[in-house]
């Protein structure tokens, strides 16, 4: 059987083996295997030679001290706000003050976020009795936020001891940034199969590619879970609009703003992921609608030629479009290609598009092993789990994103998320954004 | 002015002004106050007979005859009768002295108690008793501290206006002299005691009271929030104009909301939803944090067949006279080696109980002897326990008829033994000490468990019944 499979190839020859796997070879391979190497071994050269930069960019940071805001706008997050706040008593960047912003909880928030600030532990607790909206309540606490850096948190989220300071830094390194993002990982990717292909995914997908895009100075997205701004560029581009996507949405604005925006993968913070598949599925829809949303909608003129115009712009909004929607496309059609040209092979075909894959996330899970520190261990231990990221990727993200982008772009749907209060949806879409 | 005292019984005091309470009382059956119009001198004349030493003139019946429409509930729970006119009402007089000094005859003679407060408890019971009083109310004090006076009691107290009678009262309340009804809850300045509070909203920061308020205002088409101020440009102060996208706010609800609002201080600029509610003491101007307010329940009392029992005898015998009978522990103390020992049970393979033991009906026999003799039968009583039990074991009382044993490292069959041996030897020592005098004995036997809190365990022990 087996024999039988590796022959069949062997007589087929190479280029009968690329004109049926074009999409994989000249895409999949190319853009996240070839170019993902070439970037991170640059990465990594520069990273040594930078460090003397950063070295003193961090002596900077010291010497200057600012007061640096942290913001954390939530709903119903009153269980989390202790486990957050602890792990920010012991960030080595200490001058720190802790804005809280209870959206319109209906639980026993408002209970823990009152006794937080009396007992000192955080500096302002806001409430909106009525939900306002993720945009509004961060609004409000930067609002009120007296730092020159403004740091950007989702209360489900705990930090590593030096994670702001690490965040920070970059800053003193070149003044043209204007927004640094952290690096997430899952914090209960031992809990089931579900979190740990998140905890791969966050890995292998999330960190990794944002090394690579932020390298190419094409990263577009902070996110909101862990983003540091300063507050000067959050002021001009006038902080936080309606979401969902307002993470994208903001780090859009800055960029074309004419600032810089940085991954700093050492800044690490630790997230809590959804536990079943249809949570996971809920999440993802969202975030995958947003893309159409932001980047055709209202960012749209990024592929005009204009005075903000720059081509890092076009490609950090395009790589989003690229990689999310086109990319999607193209791998539909070579199925089409497959299923019609090739309809008697397909026995031999799906097999061997499974075996490429399942080598390509090995190799790309070699650099992450190759980028951890202490905690390669731990990583390794995810090996056994890789096969399996082939179906996690390849069908079930796969029949997400196609469900998002298609709803997204034919009946606008993420107007009627519920994750928006009506009262602003309404005028979301009214002024088409 | 003469008075026409033709209805009225002979042996009567009159008293003019504050200054005829230093005169003799000796050999009156009763007192008339008249033409004292003023409600303080009133009070000093009262106090200074009820607070006399001497029962025969501090049970006095006092009559107030006066003009006045309106007294203070709390002086008047203090006078036997009030009345507006000698002549007419002098039936009536004649009728409540008679009453009280019958009342005040059918009393043996006051015993001297060990501790003040059951000194004062014996005073109050017995003028409750004398003027058939069944239930007895708190009064507002209008003049400042405590909030709520209970007359009956702090009328033979050295400071009327003092927190210590809802210290006696409880304590009263724990003896089974009343039982209570819930009347209202007070709040009293921590510094001074006073009821007279004002409260206000203040900085958690710095406590100042100079509060600015602001509405927030979340404009719904670009997200932007913030105080209501931010929405005002110079010169257009009519309208309410969004600082992101220079709209026009419209229509409340539709365009914009009020999610919450805001205060600033203004003497430290801290901002915050949530102020503090501060108590200003009108009396001493001292600021209370709300949560520093001195709290206490105010309840209305009724008296128990055990109180009019103790009014009579002339004396009452609290538990907390207990508390120095060598060879017991506090009962703080007991708990904490009784938690110790659950602790050790937790690595130790051991087996330890707790039993309490019920002198039934050792009141009613204490309620015929006097003090001094209860504290000798009792300390004889810890004796013979002590004696039957080894050193490690441990004694507290609980309350006037109930102990506890601490039986540590005892088997249950142990165990058992050795509280029937000393149910047997206890009603020996009362039936020689006292004649005709069967004690009834209860008891309850708990083995301690270490999955139990201890507390929990001291207490289920206690709410258990006791069995012969
Ligand atoms: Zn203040
Ligand atoms: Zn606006
Ligand atoms: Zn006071």
């Amino acid at each position: 059987m087996i024999e039988e499979f590796f022959a069949y190839w062997q007589a087929k020859g190479f280029l009968v083996f690329l004109r049926v796997f074009w999409f994989f070879i000249f895409f999949e391979f190319t853009r996240y295997i070839l170019i993902d190497y070439i970037v991170i071994i640059y990465y990594t050269i520069k990273r040594k030679l930078n460090q003397r930069n950063w070295d003193l960019a961090r002596n900077a940071l010291w010497v200057e001290k600012p007061l640096v805001s942290v913001i954390v706008p939530g709903r119903n997050e009153g269980d989390n706000l202790f486990t957050l706040v602890r792990s920010l008593s012991e960030q080595t960047y200490n001058n720190l003050e802790i804005i809280v912003v209870d959206d319109g909880s209906d639980d026993q928030t408002p209970l823990i976020g009152r006794s937080l600030m009396k007992s000192g532990m955080i500096t302002l607790f806001l409430r909106n009795e009525d939900r306002g909206g993720k945009a509004s309540a961060a609004n409000l606490a930067w609002r009120f936020a007296k730092g020159k850096y403004i740091v950007h948190l989702d209360a489900d989220c705990s930090f590593h001891f030096n994670a702001i300071e690490s965040a920070l830094i970059p800053f003193y390194m070149d003044e043209r940034i204007g927004g640094v993002g952290g690096s997430l990982e899952v914090r209960n990717g031992l809990k089931n199969l579900c979190t740990i292909l998140q905890r791969i995914e966050y890995l292998k997908t999330i960190s990794l590619g944002r090394i690579v895009t932020s390298t190419l100075g094409i990263y577009g997205i902070i996110s909101g879970a862990f983003g540091v701004f300063r507050a000067d560029v959050l002021q001009k581009v006038k902080g936080w609009d309606i979401g969902p996507g307002l993470d994208s949405d903001l780090t859009t604005k800055i960029r074309k703003a004419g600032y810089k925006v940085h991954f700093e993968p050492d800044a690490i913070g630790l997230t809590n992921v959804p536990q079943t598949f249809s949570k996971l599925a809920n999440q993802r829809l969202r975030w995958n609608k947003s893309v159409i949303r932001f980047r055709l909608r209202k960012h749209g003129g990024l592929f005009v030629a204009n005075e903000h115009f720059s081509f890092a712009n076009m490609f950090a909004s395009a790589e989003s479009i690229v990689f999310g929607v086109i990319f999607n496309i193209l791998w539909y059609i070579n199925i089409f290609d497959q299923m019609i040209h090739y309809p008697r092979e397909l026995l031999f075909i799906f097999p061997m598009s499974i075996l490429l894959y399942m080598i390509g996330n090995f190799i790309r899970f070699f650099v992450v092993l190759a980028l951890s520190h202490e905690d390669f261990q731990e990583r390794l231990k995810l090996l056994p789990f890789l096969p399996l990221m082939v179906f996690y990727n390849g069908f079930y993200m796969r029949v997400v994103r196609t469900i998002a982008h298609m709803s997204e772009l034919f009946f606008w749907t993420s107007y009627k998320d519920s994750w928006n209060p009506r009262k602003t949806s309404v005028h979301a879409r009214k002024m088409n954004i | 002015m003469a008075i026409d005292t033709s209805n009225l019984p002979d042996s009567l005091k009159f008293i003019y002004s504050h200054l005829d309470v230093r005169t003799d009382f000796a050999g009156y059956s009763g007192v008339v106050i008249t033409d004292v119009d003023e409600v303080d001198q009133i009070r000093y004349i009262v106090r200074k007979i009820r607070s006399n030493n001497d029962e025969k003139i501090s049970l006095l019946p006092i009559i107030l005859h006066t003009s006045l429409k309106t007294l203070p509930s709390s002086l008047e729970n203090m006078v036997d009768l009030l009345i507006s006119d000698l002549v007419s009402q002098g039936m009536q007089v004649a009728d409540v002295v008679a009453g009280i000094q019958t009342a005040i005859q059918r009393m043996a003679p006051i015993q001297k108690a060990t501790r003040y407060e059951d000194h004062v408890l014996t005073r109050a019971l017995r003028f409750v008793y004398t003027r058939n009083r069944k239930t007895l109310n708190p009064a507002i004090n209008d003049d400042g501290p405590v909030g709520y006076v209970h007359s009956f009691l702090t009328q033979f107290m050295d400071r009327e206006y003092s927190l210590d009678q809802y210290d006696m009262l409880k304590l009263a309340l724990r003896e089974g002299l009343f039982t209570s009804e819930f009347v209202d809850v007070i709040y009293l300045c921590n510094k001074c005691h006073s009821g007279a509070l004002m409260y206000r909203e203040a900085c958690p920061n710095c406590q100042s009271t100079h509060l600015v308020h602001e509405d927030i205002i979340h404009h719904f088409p670009c997200a932007y929030v913030g105080p209501q101020q931010d929405f005002v440009i110079a010169g257009q102060e009519q309208d309410l104009i969004c600082p992101k996208c220079d709209k026009r706010l419209k229509h409340i609800g539709v365009d914009y909301d009020k999610p919450s609002s805001i205060f600033t201080c203004q003497k430290c600029d801290q901002r915050s939803q949530h102020p503090v509610v501060v108590a200003k003491c009108c009396t001493c101007l001292h600021d209370n944090p709300v949560e520093h307010l001195i709290k206490r329940e105010v309840f209305k009392y009724h008296i128990t067949a055990k109180a009019v029992h103790n009014a009579v005898q002339g004396t009452i015998f609290s538990m907390d006279n207990y508390i120095n009978i060598p060879g017991t522990l506090p009962k703080d103390v007991f708990q904490v080696l009784i938690r110790q020992e659950v602790e050790r049970m937790k690595v130790a393979k051991i087996e330890s109980h707790m039993a309490a033991i019920e002198l039934v009906n050792l009141v009613d026999l204490f309620n015929r002897i006097g003090p001094d003799a209860q504290t000798t039968l009792l300390t004889e009583l810890i004796n013979v326990i002590r004696e039957g039990l080894k050193s490690v074991d441990i004694i507290s009382i609980e309350n006037s008829s109930i102990i506890l044993l601490g039986l540590l490292e005892r088997k249950h069959d142990e165990a058992i033994n050795i509280i029937s041996n000393l149910i047997v030897e206890l009603k020996r020592l009362v039936r020689d000490n006292y004649k005709g005098f069967e004690v009834q004995i209860n008891f309850n036997l708990n083995k301690l468990a270490t999955h139990r809190d201890a507390a929990e365990q001291y207490r289920s022990l206690l709410e258990e019944k006791t069995k012969a």
